[in-house]
């Protein structure tokens, strides 16, 4: 009885010390009521990209003044839209989406809506989407045209050619990104190794799914592979694993985003053979632009979908890029 | 008339014996039939690959981290719990070696800091579970979503790469063309096996799996033989965690999370195996076995992706009916 009062004693001190540090936080957050309010959120925060990417807009929006408070979760889009909704009945003035899937977050457009408050996007889709008031992201066309080219130059051409196409649909980026690769692959007479794109289950484990995809193909299909397009870097690097195990120097992989262990995968001028830099900065740059006019007249952009170019990186210019991560 | 009332009578009993022993066979034998006609059925889809060696050696591979980790949640679920945490805990402790063999930390001291963090999460479960009497389901969801945010936290979100060549030995070295994490597993399976079979310590975990208050009675220590069952748990995933890193040449904030399902299933699948329904690890390598060839021969042969889930879902229910409905028998 007497160790049971003194556990619970114990968490009853933790949970106290907990929630001391919890509202000191809340505080320091909190500012004056012209401040200007924004809840930030992503799904993403578990990926390398969507976290430099938030906690970069966190720096700019409090050194600009603002009120910034970061939601996130690992794709759990019923934990995002709780916790935003929560944030705009608390008086929130404007929400940054953070590579958001536009069809997962209904309730809380749906909430914004109503509160009347502004919704600034980054990454949200591929097409104009009104549930925005601005969406500022990549050229989904241009990685698609730069990655299948870069495969095209390292095969000696895509007619007859075998290559595996691994994506991951639930990730509207990378979705719309695999079909249109899909799509040229097909255009230009190469066919689709295993009769259709692969598809990875978790984001997070994708370089293992990769490493296997592509191992046991190859175990199937020793002479069937001529190159593997990845919609993402970290399963791509999965696919070279597989390719330099099994002792091969004729197939291929590209992904797209540029972090640091792809760019030092491409410099060993191996199998990986190119990756697409995504000006996320420029990106980011855009939507504090229209966030910082919104804040200071009220004025929307003028436009609410805006694509921006990106790059390709391979092995010639693969020394002058910096990581995404 | 009675004549032949009376004759089948006599010639009925053993048949009744037989059909019983067939239904019995067919009850614990299931799962081992499964894996059986599973391999049959692959090789003859693909009678040029399937069986080759190289096949052989490439599942053995793919499967031995998730033995490895799946040994270790056998020992629990002897003792009548499980734990949740085994996929984040492995993600964690090999995020923690390799953050410090990119900070400059010798080889040989990193993994021994991954595997205290290991163990350490496996002791955290123990007291929880063992000594402050939390449901293990409860206890194992809350670390295993603390030790996911720490996991965050080591990796700073970010892939760690650039370990010492060394390093990689552990994960990607093929001594006489066997690939390492291959000689790992089966050590991992063989000590384990040791323990549960023929150590006292192993008997306990049976006891308490058993009937956790007649062990007590018969003077066991019931609280810590379970806090060292977690704590087992914990360092087996570590050992996981940190082979996958070795293996894959980097260390993400979710590598090693699908672990954890995996490796209750092969678990579950296992149990089928003896008659009283209980963990043991030659059933687990049978269901990761089984797990192990769904996921190739399914890859082999084109299936997709999202199929494979399905059908993955569905043999693992099929099992446990299968142990529910032997349990019901007996």
């Amino acid at each position: 009885m007497r160790k049971r009062m003194t556990a619970f004693a114990g968490l009853a001190l933790a949970s106290a010390l907990a929630l001391t540090g919890c509202s000191g936080s809340a505080s320091e957050a909190g500012g004056s009521e012209d401040t200007f309010k924004v809840a930030a959120f992503t799904a993403g925060y578990g990926t390398p990209v969507g976290k430099s990417t938030l906690d970069a807009f966190v720096e700019k929006g409090k050194a600009l003044g603002w009120d910034v408070t970061l939601y996130t979760s690992e794709f759990d889009y019923d934990k995002i839209n709780t916790d935003v909704t929560s944030a705009i009945t608390q008086g929130a003035d404007a929400i940054l989406a953070g590579f958001p899937d536009p069809r997962q977050v209904s309730p809380l457009v749906n909430a914004a809506k109503d509160a009347n408050i502004p919704i600034f996007s980054i990454d949200g889709g591929v097409e104009p989407n009104d549930d925005f008031v601005v969406d500022v992201t990549s050229n989904q066309q241009q990685i698609a045209d730069l990655t299948v080219g870069a495969l095209e130059e390292a095969m000696g051409g895509l007619s007859g050619k075998d290559v595996m196409v691994i994506g991951h649909d639930p990730h509207v980026g990378i979705m719309t990104r695999s079909h249109m690769a899909e799509e040229l692959l097909k255009a230009g007479g190469a066919n689709i190794a295993g009769g259709e794109m692969k598809q990875v289950l978790n984001p997070g484990t994708s370089q293992e799914e990769a490493l296997k995809f592509v191992t046991d193909y190859l175990q199937a299909n020793p002479e069937g592979l001529d190159g593997v397009w990845v919609g993402w870097d970290h399963a791509a690097l999965g696919a070279t694993q597989a390719i330099n195990e099994a002792g091969r120097d004729d197939i291929f992989v590209t992904g797209v985003d540029a972090v640091g262990i792809a760019l030092a995968e491409i410099k060993k001028e191996g199998p990986f053979y190119a990756t697409v830099v995504q000006d996320w900065p420029k990106v980011l740059d855009l939507v504090v632009e229209d966030m910082t006019e919104y804040a200071k007249s009220g004025t929307l952009p003028s436009e609410n979908f805006v694509e921006t170019d990106v790059t390709l990186v391979d092995r010639t210019n693969v020394n002058d890029i910096q990581p995404t991560d | 008339m009675t004549k032949t009332d009376t004759l089948p009578a006599t010639t009925t009993a053993p048949r009744v014996r037989e059909r019983a022993s067939i239904s019995q066979l067919f009850w614990q034998g299931g799962t081992i039939v499964a894996l059986i006609v599973l391999i049959a059925f692959f090789t003859a889809m693909r009678p040029d690959v399937f069986l080759s060696f190289g096949n052989m050696r490439n599942i053995l591979e793919q499967i031995a981290i998730l033995t490895i980790i799946a040994v270790g949640q056998t020992v629990v679920m002897v003792v009548g719990d499980f734990d949740l945490s085994v996929g984040t805990n492995a993600t964690l402790s090999g995020a923690t070696a390799a953050s410090l063999m990119i900070g400059g930390t010798p080889i040989p001291l990193a993994i021994v800091a991954g595997l205290c963090v290991g163990l350490l999460v496996g002791v955290v479960n123990g007291l929880l579970v063992a000594f402050l009497q939390l449901s293990a389901f409860v206890a194992t969801l809350a670390t295993m979503t603390t030790v996911g945010g720490l996991a965050f936290i080591a990796t700073s979100g970010t892939t760690l790469y650039g370990m010492p060549e060394d390093f990689f030995w552990i994960g990607q070295g093929r001594p006489m063309g066997i690939p390492m994490p291959i000689f790992f597993a089966v050590a991992a399976a063989i000590i384990l096996w040791l323990v549960l079979r023929f150590t006292t310590l192993g008997r306990r975990w049976y006891a308490v799996g058993g009937n956790a208050e007649v062990a007590r009675l018969s003077g066991v220590n019931v609280r810590w033989t379970r806090f060292l069952a977690f704590a087992v748990a914990g360092l087996a995933s570590a050992i996981g965690g940190i082979i996958l890193v070795s293996r894959l040449g980097s260390a993400s904030s979710a590598s090693g999370n699908n672990y954890m399902m995996l490796a209750v299933a092969a678990v579950f699948l296992g149990m089928t195996i003896l008659k009283s329904g209980q963990a043991n690890v030659g059933g687990t390598l049978v269901g990761v076995g089984i797990i192990g060839v769904m996921s190739n021969g399914l890859n082999i042969i084109g299936v997709n992706t999202y199929i494979q889930q399905v059908l993955t879902g569905l043999i693992i229910i099929a099992a446990v009916t299968l142990s529910a409905l032997k349990a019901r028998k007996s």
